[in-house]
């Protein structure tokens, strides 16, 4: 049995193994790595030469030899695949630096849209209602005056029927207006629908007010009506608490004073404790409520014998000035965006 | 109403620990907002004193004035004043401010040198005390009546210091217009005690032949009349200190004793009244409709032409007065009348509202029979003006004349539950009773309910409401018990989720949402250049508009879109995208039927009432300008084009836009958005000299369409499956006339197999060479995947060469060389 030729020796093979993995380490690119593995592993490498030596050995020394050429060419792939992941990432780096932008320069491509914040209130208004199980209505701008006037129990010679507070339209005599408050919208659907009934009306209306700080001839309200077998004045206090912390948190609350509506009796002024109010919490006038006048039901159609029923409106223009501290009605009607950029789409 | 509390506590016990506020909380809960509470006389300090002037010279001065240099007697000395006033005597008594007092605005008092004098305190006119208006000269208590000792406290003398309620009295407590209404009100729920001062007045009728006749002509005007003859009326005789005072608390000016006596009562016992000269009046007074009459000159020498139905008093020269609202003036009390006629009625309300509003003539009178005066009061009130009259005129009641009769007794059944139906909760039968015997209700409770005979003075009584609203106001409405009633029904409406969707889709994409007034004229309409004939001309008016260049309603968005746009670029706002979402007004419009409340109106009636409103549609609008940001194009006919395209897909509805030229819309730039074969809207460019208008070279882009059409048969989804073979993609160019349509050749490209042309979409447009002038080249990329089979690439080139034959034919296309 004759001894290893030297060039398979142990100690000769890890020195090339050694000097292999030095070279790949120090090569800088992917290049200099290429040219590290052809000088290293390469067919004229040292160990490409140890490789074939191994073809004239003794079986008995066959395998040994074979072992340990093999590992080192392991070793050294090992260390040639590191090393190319590492050159690979670094020069993603280098090129990704070189992508590197302005990220503030995108903030100023397009200015954001909003919407308007009496239709965002009235959506808002709503979704509480559709959430207590009520319907949304809504009704005709241009209106009939019987349905705004005499169906609601205001007489003929009422003041606010003079054309001192209502836009009649063509004429006195054909008996249209644009409707002064979303009530008709009550008419409407007594006039069509039996009860029970639970609406909430948003919508547009209008008297002859000038546009002024705190007022304007066009302007929204929303209002409610329920009737049903056994309404009282405590299902309309408790529909108006629960209303009030929808829309102002759990801390509102709302209270009634005695007042006078041609179509409630017994009426009442709606105040609401709004715990925000800029200057501290304090009770602002929110709108009036009461329950539906019997002559009303009567002229819809509904036996005030059977039925009662309450109701209730809001102004929108109000209720956004206060919760949202706006100070002068022309900033809900001029329609300038800057005002309305304030409110988003879908602000709180 | 407002009145002093000083008057209030002469009448009615208030503790002394119940502060003016108090009150004032008090009436507001019991439905009498306070609106203000002035405290009078809190920037007055003295020493304020009676003066007498003892003699005085006056000495004209360089400067054109003259100015008086008086000694006044102030009780422990007598005082060089100067004074710039003339309006006074020697031995008049006038105030005096010494030095050390304080008056209104900070103004203090001292002894300073002035026009070569030293003046020694200031005398004072009625404002400089805070008494009113009057600066005009300075204040004689002779004037007021007021006799006094020099040096007594003027303050107190005059009483000075007091506090103003002022109250807003709704429309159905008429009855509480009078200082004896509030008490009334404030009693019933404090019990506190108070003097009725109707309690102790003869009230009795002695008629006499020496006495004004009266008689009712028109029942339906006037139930109840009194007329009470006065003679012995001194011409001098002036209204007492007191009564001035109050008078002027209560915003009422004081013009004479008769004037004021009749005044005075109205506030104290809510009944108005009027006093004739009766020596100008010729034959009885007769109280009916004008009829025939046409002319009445007022008190304030207005003349009035009169309307058939306004009641009027008259006497045989005809009408003498407006009855309920205002005086006439050939009838007028003046220096020299001596015998006085007052009347005290009844009239109907709703016909004194009537007239009031007719010759726009609102006066306190007219306040109080429009929300309803006790008709028990004429004879009482009038006994009580009369005894005034006696007591500071010396005058005599001749006697007197009544004509109509007090209304009986209205008497009404209560349900035994009918509180607690109406309230909620619980309120026993004492309870009840309590409540409705406080407000001065007869009250008897039977087995069925309660039979109340209701006072004279509360018309505003009918129905079990009305009674249920007195029960819940007695124990406050805070009592209430609270409760939420349960709704059956889901309320989610398809067409307001749509709207909202869009509206915010639009927002998402960059645009603001603004609310116009739908108020517009023809003006507007000429600024969009819109033809005489276009049917947009056509509006609805207003009667009555606030602005006579906009007295119709809008049939379009774009005038309010396009003011809006130009108060935004005139505040610097370069780029305004804005869109507005609302009503306009088409027409068709049919008189509207006033029908009876009494019963419902018929579904014929109904439906006449509901179509007599016309066409209403909603419309989406909107109105794009300027650049939307760095490295992204402007707003353009492009982007608003593929906006409208983008929102009737975000809705799930499909339109096609056909190119039209249409006003006010730039001719080559625009199109009709149609759905189902209607045109729906437009979409593109508005015409540049609409911008020019605006006073703006740039091009705006909008687009206007009816959201109820667009939205209208939007049906839930159905889905259908997608093929998961293998695809083939291939692209095809083709060179074409400027006016062949993009969409078009995408239609034509997927008509060919439908079934497996999955998808076409426009990859490009490209002009310039080396394609000639007034062509283009389109290319189209499809996508193409069948159901059944893999496709091969044979069968998409074949599919190709189709597409280009076919758009050869139609549309004169070749295709572009493929390198």
């Amino acid at each position: 049995m004759g001894a290893l030729p030297a060039e398979l020796a142990a100690e000769v093979i890890d020195k090339h193994v050694a000097a292999a993995i030095a070279a790949i380490a120090v090569a800088s690119n992917i290049d200099e790595l290429k040219c590290a593995k052809v000088e290293h592993v390469g067919d004229k490498s040292p160990i490409a030469q140890a490789n074939r030596a191994i073809g004239s050995l003794s079986s008995e020394h066959k395998a040994e030899a074979g072992a340990r050429v093999g590992k080192a060419r392991q070793q050294i792939n090992a260390a040639y695949a590191n090393r190319e992941l590492e050159l690979e990432r670094i020069e993603l780096d280098r090129a990704l630096e070189s992508e590197r932008v302005d990220i503030t320069e995108a903030l100023f491509t397009e200015l954001p849209g909003a919407r308007h914040p009496i239709s965002m209130i009235a959506e808002r208004v709503s979704d509480v209602f559709i959430a207590m199980g009520w319907e949304i209505k809504e009704g005709p701008e241009l209106e009939a005056e019987w349905l705004n006037f005499d169906a609601l129990n205001i007489p003929a010679n009422h003041p606010a029927r003079s054309m001192q507070d209502t836009f009649y339209v063509e004429n006195e005599a054909s008996h249209l207006v644009l409707r002064t408050h979303t009530s008709p919208v009550q008419a409407r659907v007594m006039l069509t629908k039996e009860p029970p009934i639970y609406v909430g009306v948003p919508g547009k209306v209008f008297r002859t007010d000038e546009l002024d700080a705190t007022h304007t001839p066009v302007f929204h309200q929303v209002e409610a009506l329920a009737v049903d077998k056994g309404l009282t004045m405590a299902d309309l206090r408790g529909t108006l608490d629960h209303f009030a912390k929808a829309l102002f948190g759990p801390h509102a609350k709302t209270r009634l004073r005695p007042s006078y509506f041609p179509f409630t009796e017994p009426s009442a002024e709606l105040d609401l404790w709004f715990e925000d109010a800029k200057g501290g919490a304090r009770w602002i006038e929110w709108g009036g409520c009461g329950m539906v006048n019997p002559a009303v039901l009567r002229a819809c159609g509904i036996d005030p014998e059977v039925y009662s029923g309450f109701a209730f409106g809001v102004g929108l223009e109000r209720t956004v000035m206060f919760r949202h501290t706006v100070t002068d009605m022309r900033d809900l009607v001029e329609g300038d965006i800057r005002f309305s950029r304030q409110f988003g789409v879908d602000p709180l | 109403m407002k009145f002093p509390i000083s008057w209030l506590r002469e009448l009615i016990e208030i503790p002394a620990n119940v502060s003016t506020d108090d009150i004032g909380n008090m009436l507001t809960s019991l439905s009498f907002e306070v609106e203000s509470i002035d405290v009078l006389g809190q920037d007055l300090v003295g020493p304020i004193v009676v003066g007498r002037i003892l003699n005085f010279s006056d000495e004209p001065q360089k400067n054109g004035k003259t100015i008086r240099w008086c000694q006044v007697d102030v009780g422990d000395a007598i005082r060089g004043i100067v004074c710039g006033a003339s309006n006074f005597f020697e031995g008049d008594l006038v105030v005096v401010a010494l030095p050390g007092a304080v008056l209104p605005g900070d103004f203090a008092i001292t002894a300073r040198d002035t026009y070569g004098h030293t003046s020694d305190g200031m005398i004072c006119s009625a404002r400089e005390l805070g008494m009113g208006d009057d600066h005009s000269g300075i204040l004689r208590l002779e004037a007021l009546g007021i006799d006094a000792v020099p040096g007594a406290d003027a303050l107190s003398l005059l009483e000075l210091h007091d506090e103003v309620i002022d109250i807003s009295v709704l429309p159905d407590r008429g009855y509480a217009m009078s200082m004896r209404g509030i008490c009334r009100e404030l009693a019933s729920v404090t019990g506190w005690k108070w003097n009725d001062p109707t309690l102790t007045i003869d009230s009795s009728i002695a008629t006499n032949s020496g006495a004004v006749g009266v008689q009712i002509e028109d029942a339906s005007a006037c139930d109840r009349i009194v007329i009470r003859t006065i003679d012995n009326y001194s011409t001098h005789a002036i209204s007492p200190y007191w009564m001035q005072r109050r008078l002027r608390l209560c915003g009422i000016r004081s013009i004479s004793l008769a004037v004021d006596v009749t005044n005075y009562v109205m506030l104290e016992l809510g009944q108005p009244l009027h006093a004739f000269d009766a020596d100008k009046l010729q034959g009885p007074i007769q109280v009916r409709s004008a009829n025939s009459d046409r002319t009445l000159k007022t008190l304030d020498d207005v003349n009035r032409t009169l309307f058939e139905n306004d009641i009027v008093i008259a006497d045989d020269s005809g009408p003498i007065g407006l009855a309920g609202t205002m005086g006439g003036a050939s009838t007028e009390i003046t220096e020299k009348t001596t015998r006085i006629a007052l009347e005290a009625a009844h009239f109907a309300p709703a016909r004194v509202a009537q007239t009031s509003r007719r010759h726009n003539l609102g006066s306190e009178a007219s306040r109080r029979f429009e929300r309803g005066v006790d008709p028990g009061l004429p004879a009482v009130a009038s006994a009580r003006a009369s005894e005034l009259l006696q007591q500071f005129a010396s005058s005599k009641e001749v006697g007197a004349f009544e004509a109509g009769s007090i209304p009986a007794v209205l008497r009404v059944l209560l349900k035994k539950d009918f509180a607690s139906r109406i309230i909620g909760g619980e309120y026993t039968v004492a309870e009840i009773e309590n409540s409705l015997r406080a407000i001065g209700c007869n009250v008897q409770t039977t087995n069925e309910g309660f039979e109340v005979e209701v006072p004279s003075w509360r018309s505003d009584l009918r129905i079990e409401n009305d009674f249920a609203e007195e029960v819940a106001r007695f124990y406050g409405y805070e009592r209430i018990a609270i409760n939420q009633p349960p709704a059956a029904f889901a309320g989610r409406n398809v067409s307001i989720e749509q709207r909202r969707r869009a509206l915010n889709f639009l927002a998402q994409q960059g645009l603001v949402e603004v609310l116009n007034y739908p108020f517009i004229g023809s003006t507007e309409l000429d600024r969009l250049g819109l033809p005489s004939s276009d049917n947009r001309r056509n509006l609805v008016s207003i009667a009555n508009p606030l602005n006579s260049e906009q007295d119709g309603l809008r049939t379009t968005l774009l005038p309010g879109l396009l003011s809006c746009l130009e108060r935004n670029l005139g505040r610097g706002n370069i780029a305004v995208p804005i869109f507005e979402y609302g009503s306009v007004f088409l027409g068709g419009l049919q008189p509207s039927p006033i029908f009876t409340t009494e019963t419902k109106p018929s579904q014929d009636q109904i439906t006449e009432l509901f179509d007599s409103v016309g066409s209403q549609p909603r419309y989406l609008a909107a109105i794009v300008t300027g650049q939307r940001g760095v490295d992204t194009v402007d707003w353009s006919w492009k982007s608003i084009v593929s906006l409208v395209d983008n929102l009737a897909r975000v809705l799930g509805v499909s339109v096609r836009f056909e190119q039209t030229s249409m006003d006010p819309w730039h001719p080559g730039r625009s199109a009709a958005i149609v759905k189902h074969e209607n045109v729906i809207g437009f979409v593109g460019e508005l015409h540049p000299l609409v911008s020019k208008t605006l006073g703006t070279t740039q091009r705006l882009a909008a687009f206007e369409l009816d959201f109820d059409a667009l939205i209208t048969s939007a049906s839930i989804v159905q889905v259908q499956r997608q093929s998961n073979l293998p695809f083939i993609g291939i692209d095809v160019s083709l060179i074409v006339d400027e006016h062949v349509n993009a969409a078009a050749l995408v239609a034509l490209a997927k008509s060919i197999e439908p079934d497996i042309t999955e998808r076409v979409a426009l990859m490009d447009v490209y002009r310039g060479k080396p394609i000639e002038d007034g062509k283009k080249s389109v290319t189209l990329s499809l996508t193409l995947r069948s159901f059944e089979r893999t496709l091969t690439d044979d069968e998409a080139v074949a599919l190709r060469t189709r597409i280009v034959e076919k758009a050869q034919s139609e549309f004169g296309a070749y295709m572009r060389d493929v390198k």
